[in-house]
């Protein structure tokens, strides 16, 4: 296997990087005297900008840098941290994003406008320094000349996370007077070598006023995962000149405090659960996808064969490689899944800066995080959502002086989350501004020819108007939305991933969205049946039941189309006509019955042939718009099958129900 | 004074010796020292070195005296490399030996 590019790997690890400094950016918003905040951002944006130097991001070191000063600075107490502040180098950090993709680009205007920004956002802070973080760096206020001994070595990824250790060993010399050796005695031969780890250790022996903390600062950076023990061997008093020029202290050994066992054990263990993580790029993992879905196919075939041959032991091999790949299947399934709160961090910024901008205070609550689904989706469904939150947002919550006028708190809340129901995932952004205005969803529907005027519709349908296309009711166009675009990109999006999307909104107290996604778009659980000659798929999450129609049960229900199930009538349509198969009824028709949420409907079908792994495929640009179908498959004997889009058939066998309860 | 023999095969290296190429200099030498037991190492005193060059190195003498070779500089450390050797702390306290081979200074 050849080695990463590692540039791809540094764009990944900085693009990670970001996300945590914007993670103690957004952090630090609600807590701007937290010096552990404080130092984590400035910690990431020194790393950033060193290990952008070391792979030619020279552009991306430069920007940082002047960031990473501006944190310094607040790390020291020089300047306080502030909401402009922090407003400031998250905008600039998304201008490294842009750096750091395409380095070579015209960013010159854009840095020198954000560094402007940064500028006056630091020296503009004129509040008093938060008492925190002014007092740390005087608690250990300088005493007199010590001499020191600091033997360290640096965590063994150090280099190839951007660490420069000549850096660190200037900065000891800036400290003092100093003599440093290094020590290579671990440093293994070159066969056994990785060259971008780092072996080799030093001994350092320094002479200094400055306190023990300075001298940790200096590691700041890699603190956490190396190696190091600091040993004051003997200090000397100013005050104190008619003593001894240097006084030996008895083995005062001061060990730096994360060498502490109980933090040691900590690092330990977060070193090995790092080391149990392995990076894969997400299209090997697609790859690999493909392949279980070529596999699933052929074992299809074998267990056709097997069940037709008479050979004892080619019916077990072929049960074993059925149960084998079943159990392969499932755990590429887990490979893929992702927890949503990967999608869900990103809104905290997004509500941060939408807050700004629209003067709306706002909380934003995550639930059900832990939640996890196909990475696909994760990818997919994160551009719907944004839209939607800012939608919530835009015209859903009310400014504060509304909201106290309406007798809510001046803070709007906007919740987004997560839970699995099934095979279903189901997101919800609900929130609890001012609800869905129907009557100008009504004519803003009527004005743009969507609905003919005074049309009779469910609410739920009203409702739905909104991801129609070109649909808007935002009376200006504003940043975030109302530009009639979005809402039905949504949709399509949802649709696209086999998904619904539910909507609910009460008058003055708020509106849900409710996006219900299969928690997989690659290998599904199927219920194979036989409708005419042809053989189609029905989703087994979606499946309630199956049940018998006899021929006397279907030509009595003729005309009305509801089977009693019971007591309640559920609607169902006859396939074989929906598929004009031209084929007559087998004697003993089935029903299956599926449901999404609370909406059921019973297809009839002839033959219930049994359970079935099936392989999505997607249909041919020809075959896409046909509504009823969401994808094919490809069955043991080489044929293919049609997957049943169930949303599509239960709408459809919803308002077969409507249309006949409205003809009585 | 020059420490190479005439019977060490000289390798010249690339004029960027630092962590971003580290990999394929180690490629490159290894094969080498593979081939030949002792090399002479031809490093311009214009190319820009790193601690992961001097540590390569580290390695490479290493792995020679272990199967009885010798890796050998074909001049004392100059220009970068010196300043890496200095900065990095391989200057002071340094053995002999090391002396001899980073700087070609005479052993006593």
């Amino acid at each position: 296997m050849t080695n990463p590019d590692p540039i791809s790997v540094f764009r990944t690890e900085a693009a990670e990087l970001l996300e945590q400094i914007e993670s103690g950016l957004l952090d630090l918003t609600r807590s701007l005297d937290d010096r552990d905040r404080i130092d984590a951002v400035f910690r990431g944006l020194h790393t950033l900008k060193g290990s952008g130097a070391m792979f030619g991001f020279d552009a991306l070191a430069a920007f940082t840098h002047h960031c990473e000063t501006a944190f310094d600075r607040v790390r020291k107490g020089d300047v306080p941290a502030t909401h402009e502040l922090v407003s400031a180098v998250l905008s600039a950090q998304d201008h490294m994003r842009a750096l750091l993709e395409t380095p070579n680009g015209d960013h010159d205007a854009m840095s020198a406008a954000l560094l402007d920004g940064l500028h006056r956002a630091v020296n503009g802070a004129g509040s008093p320094v938060p008492a925190a973080v002014a007092a740390a760096p005087v608690a250990e206020a300088a005493g007199g000349l010590s001499e020191w001994r600091i033997r360290f070595s640096l965590p063994v990824n150090a280099m190839a996370n951007g660490t420069n250790p000549l850096g660190l060993l200037d900065e000891m010399r800036d400290l003092g007077e100093c003599r440093i050796v290094a020590d290579t005695a671990k440093v293994p031969e070159l066969s056994a070598l990785e060259p971008r780890d780092i072996h080799i250790s030093w001994d350092v022996t320094l002479k200094t006023e400055r306190p023990r903390a300075d001298i940790e600062d200096v590691f700041i950076f890699v603190m956490d995962d190396m190696e190091l023990e600091i040993t004051e061997v003997a200090v000397e008093h100013p005050a104190a000149e008619a003593k001894p020029a240097v006084t030996p202290i008895a083995k005062a050994v001061v060990v730096a405090e994360r060498d502490a066992p109980a933090v040691q054990a900590a690092n330990d263990s977060k070193q090995a659960k790092s080391a149990e993580n392995v990076r894969v790029p997400a299209e090997r993992l697609d790859e690999m996808m493909d392949r279980v879905g070529e596999l699933v196919i052929a074992q299809s075939r074998l267990t056709q064969l097997a069940g037709t041959a008479t050979d004892l032991g080619l019916r077990s091999v072929s049960e074993e490689i059925e149960r084998l790949s079943g159990e392969l299947r499932d755990t590429m399934m887990v490979l893929r899944m992702m927890p949503v709160a990967s999608l869900f961090s990103r809104f905290r910024r997004l509500v941060h800066d939408l807050s700004r901008e629209t003067g709306k205070e706002i909380e934003l609550i995550t639930e059900g995080e832990s939640t996890e689904v196909d990475k696909t989706v994760i990818d997919r469904l994160a551009d719907p959502l944004v839209h939607l939150v800012r939608n919530s947002i835009d015209h859903g919550l009310e400014k504060p002086e509304e909201r106290i006028a309406a007798g809510k708190g001046a803070k709007g809340r906007v919740i987004l989350s997560a839970h699995q129901t099934g095979g279903e995932v189901i997101i919800t952004i609900k929130d609890d501004g001012r609800g869905i205005n129907r009557e100008r969803v009504r004519a803003k529907a009527e004005a743009s020819g969507i609905i003919q005027p005074g049309a009779t519709l469910s609410d739920q349908d009203l409702l739905q108007l909104i991801f129609q296309p070109g649909f808007s009711t935002a009376q200006a166009v504003t940043n975030l939305s109302g530009r009639g675009v979005g809402m039905d990109v949504v949709k399509k999006t949802v649709e696209a991933l086999r998904g619904t999307i539910d909507i609910a909104s009460k008058p003055g107290e708020g509106s849900v969205v409710a996006l219900r996604i299969p928690l997989t778009l690659a290998i599904i659980e199927g219920l194979l049946v036989r409708v005419g000659q042809g053989c189609y798929v029905i989703p087994l999450s979606a499946v309630e039941e199956c049940l018998e129609l006899s021929l006397e049960d279907d030509l009595r229900s003729r005309g009305r189309s509801f089977i009693s199930l019971r007591d309640s009538l559920v609607p169902f349509l006859r396939l074989r006509e929906l598929f004009r198969t031209g084929t007559p009824p087998d004697p003993y028709q089935k029903v299956v019955v599926i449901s999404t949420g609370s909406e059921r409907v019973g297809l009839v079908v002839d033959q219930i042939i049994g359970d079935h792994q099936t392989v999505i495929k997607s249909m041919s640009k020809l075959h896409h718009d046909v509504d009823t179908f969401s994808g094919a498959t490809i069955l043991g004997d080489g044929s293919v099958a049609l997957i049943l889009d169930v949303t599509h058939l239960v709408a459809a066998g919803q308002q077969q129900e409507a249309q006949l309860r409205a003809a009585g | 004074m020059s420490s190479t023999l005439s019977g060490d095969a000289s390798l010249t290296l690339p004029a960027t010796l630092t962590i971003k190429t580290i990999l394929s200099v180690q490629e490159l030498i290894l094969d080498f020292l593979n081939k030949n037991p002792a090399i002479v190492l031809d490093i311009d005193e214009a190319a820009q070195v790193d601690l992961s060059f001097v540590q390569l190195v580290t390695a490479a003498r290493k792995q020679a005296e272990a199967r009885a070779g010798r890796v050998l500089l074909a001049r004392p450390a100059s220009g970068d490399l010196y300043d890496v050797l200095e900065r990095g702390g391989f200057l002071d306290g340094m053995t002999p030996g090391a002396a001899h081979f980073w700087l070609h200074q005479e052993k006593n």
